[in-house]
């Protein structure tokens, strides 16, 4: 049941702003893309635009390869799930599962009979009799989840689906739609602004800025590998450290660390991951500094620390991310090092 | 001496509930009691005027003072059956109906176009669309009256289309009441799930508009079932409603059971069509 969808040079204007500027990306058939964008960044009129419901200003919309820029949203085959449930208030829950099966003209017992093996799947067959308000919220999104699934869409389009939802019930419904995928392997391009949540069910990760995207790249290399600086803090990376490339290898407060051999000799920003960096005894590391704040989260802790630079150096400030609780405090003198050998640079 | 706490198993920590001073208990007291007071005086408000009219309704003779009628006769509910006063009701039920469905429709419409504009154009249009109430429904008639006359339009028609006017505002309002706070992205989700545009307007939005085209409706059909003025001075008594034989008879001495018989005729309905339409709610066909 699912497709591939492309966005080929998308662009979208409102009146005179310009919301969606030159959108290419591809999402491969039963993967996951996570659109990853702070408000207002036009996730959700990407969205749109996929669904049918919005014709773009510019640019094609392609499932399988058809152009269907110009297909009804009746007639797109999508699945469209908001942030809030949306489920007509003056239907009952089975009812509401079996809409997508009345509307293509089925019988309402046999629209039932399906809609309750949808409800099976989200685990909420003994609900279908009630009504949409004697439901919780969490119960409520799994309804307009089955419900959008039992379309049998081509392409699922969900738009920030869990992020009403208390914590507990997020990862109640990352299960779900862990099973989901394993089950009916739909194609999903899920809308989110929660950098964790795109890492956790996404396969490749689309972060969206002021209408563009700025890089497009499996999970682990985005995070690892981010495109620019912006890419970097939207995934949540808290360093940037500015030095000079000579010869493959990267100077900096941080010492010398081997980049790509082909990265071009000049200034650049290295981009260590808080969570690639360790904290070392003083004596022995490549980089020294003092310790300038300690912030504990659970389980681990994240320490800032200003390096010690030589005369023709930046001052630099990075956050190393420490598994349970470092013995130092401000002030302390610490070593840091990187995890590993090989640093990412992005060239000035 | 060191005084050791003992952590308390969690299942038989004592439930705390606090002792309400006399004080709380009075006003809680009160809180629960007022709502009641008051719902009832209101419903007295409404229910004593109808006393004396359910009472003449079914009096022989009552003289003035006396607190009770000193006889009582069936004949002024009888004479409500008859062929002229039945003709009346059936002229007010047609009018009523006609002008729920005109101006619920034309509402509807009215407040979707409003909806639609940019605002300040929006409370603008919304604005004027209410002046209605406030010309006097006299001038309003006579205006309409001689343009009507001019373009021979039928009586009855001509009837409609003033009291249709007149009961716009009323629908119109409820419509953008109700569309300040509807959601388009029902509509949007019904038509990814499969919906035309022409479907997901039957399915979803009237679905979910029903209860402002209830109230709308109900509005609209009072305003022809009890009209009076404009039926008197633009169908020029050709054909009777049941507001005018009450008018006629009120204004007559005497027959004071015979009006109060046409009132209640007028009274039930209405009554009757707004108990249909709370029940309809109460079943979940309309949520609040
Ligand atoms: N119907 C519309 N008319 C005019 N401007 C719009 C409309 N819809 C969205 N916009 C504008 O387009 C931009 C992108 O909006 P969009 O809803 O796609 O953002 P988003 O990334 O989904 O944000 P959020 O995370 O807050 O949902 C915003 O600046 C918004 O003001
Ligand atoms: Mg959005």
């Amino acid at each position: 049941m699912s497709s591939s969808l492309t966005f080929d040079a998308v662009s979208h204007r409102f009146g005179a702003e310009e919301v969606l500027r030159d959108i290419t990306l591809c999402v491969p058939e039963s993967s996951c893309v996570a659109l990853l964008g702070a408000s207002g960044s036009g996730k959700s009129t990407l969205l749109r635009i996929a669904a049918g419901l919005l014709p773009p200003s510019a640019g094609q919309v392609r499932i399988d390869g058809e152009d269907v820029t110009a297909v009804e949203a009746e007639k797109r085959e999508t699945g469209l799930v908001f942030q809030r449930p949306l489920l007509f208030p003056h239907l009952s829950v089975v009812d509401n599962v079996a809409f997508a099966s009345r509307m293509a003209g089925g019988s309402k017992a046999e629209s039932r009979r399906q809609a309750r093996e949808y409800l099976e799947l989200v685990q909420l067959a003994d609900y279908a009799q009630r009504m949409p308000g004697q439901l919780s919220g969490g119960q409520e999104q799994r309804v307009a989840l089955a419900r959008a699934l039992a379309r049998r869409p081509r392409i699922l389009l969900l738009d920030e689906p869990f992020s009403s939802l208390d914590l507990g019930l997020r990862e109640d419904m990352y299960e779900l739609l862990e099973t989901i995928r394993e089950q009916l392997r739909p194609t999903i391009v899920l809308v989110t602004h929660d950098r964790r949540e795109a890492s956790v069910l996404a396969d490749t990760i689309a972060v969206l800025e002021h209408g563009e995207i700025l890089q497009h790249a499996p999970v682990a290399q985005i995070h690892h590998q981010p495109a620019s600086p912006a890419v970097n803090r939207i995934l949540g990376g808290l360093n940037e450290v500015l030095g000079v490339i000579r010869a493959g290898v990267h100077h900096s407060a941080l010492g010398r660390i081997t980049v790509a051999p082909d990265t071009p000799d000049g200034p650049a920003l290295l981009m260590p991951r808080q969570e690639s960096l360790q904290l070392t005894g003083a004596g022995e590391a490549p980089a020294r500094g003092t310790v300038t704040q300690i912030r504990p989260s659970g389980a681990h802790t994240l320490v800032r620390v200003t390096l010690d630079a030589a005369a023709d150096q930046e001052r630099v400030d990075v956050a190393v991310e420490v598994t349970g609780t470092p013995r130092l405090s401000r002030g302390d003198t610490t070593g840091v090092g990187l995890r590993g050998t090989a640093g990412w640079v992005v060239p000035l | 001496m060191t005084t050791v706490t003992k952590p308390v198993p969690s299942s038989r920590v004592p439930e705390r509930r606090p002792q309400p001073s006399a004080r709380r208990a009075s006003v809680s007291g009160w809180r629960r009691i007022l709502p009641v007071v008051l719902g009832a005086a209101l419903l007295l408000w409404i229910l004593l005027p109808l006393a004396p009219v359910l009472l003449w309704s079914v009096a022989g003779q009552w003289r003035a003072p006396a607190p009770l009628p000193g006889s009582w006769s069936s004949q002024a509910l009888e004479s409500l059956l008859s062929p002229e006063i039945l003709q009346a009701g059936l002229w007010s039920l047609a009018l009523g109906m006609s002008v729920a469905v005109a101006a619920t429709t034309l509402g509807a419409l009215a407040a979707f176009s409003l909806h639609r504009l940019p605002r300040t154009l929006s409370r603008i249009v919304g604005f004027l669309l209410l002046t209605p109430l406030a010309i006097p429904p006299f001038a309003l008639v006579m205006g309409a009256n001689v343009l009507l006359l001019s373009a021979r339009v039928p009586t009855f028609a001509a009837v409609l289309i003033v009291l249709t006017v007149t009961a716009l505002p009323y629908t119109t309002y409820m419509f953008s009441v109700a569309l300040a706070s509807y959601d388009w992205r029902f509509e949007e989700v019904a038509r990814t799930l499969g919906a035309s545009r022409v479907r997901v307007i039957r399915t979803v939005r009237m679905a979910l508009l029903a209860p402002a085209i209830a109230r709308a409706g109900f509005l609209a059909f009072l305003v022809g079932w009890s009209d009076y003025i404009t039926t008197v001075l633009i169908g020029g008594g050709q054909f009777r409603t049941l507001p005018m034989l009450l008018g006629s008879s009120a204004s007559s001495t005497g027959g004071e059971q015979l009006t109060a018989a046409l009132s209640l005729a007028m009274i039930l309905p209405p009554v009757i069509l707004l108990a249909f339409l709370a029940r309809w709610g109460a079943r979940g066909r309309i949520s609040p």
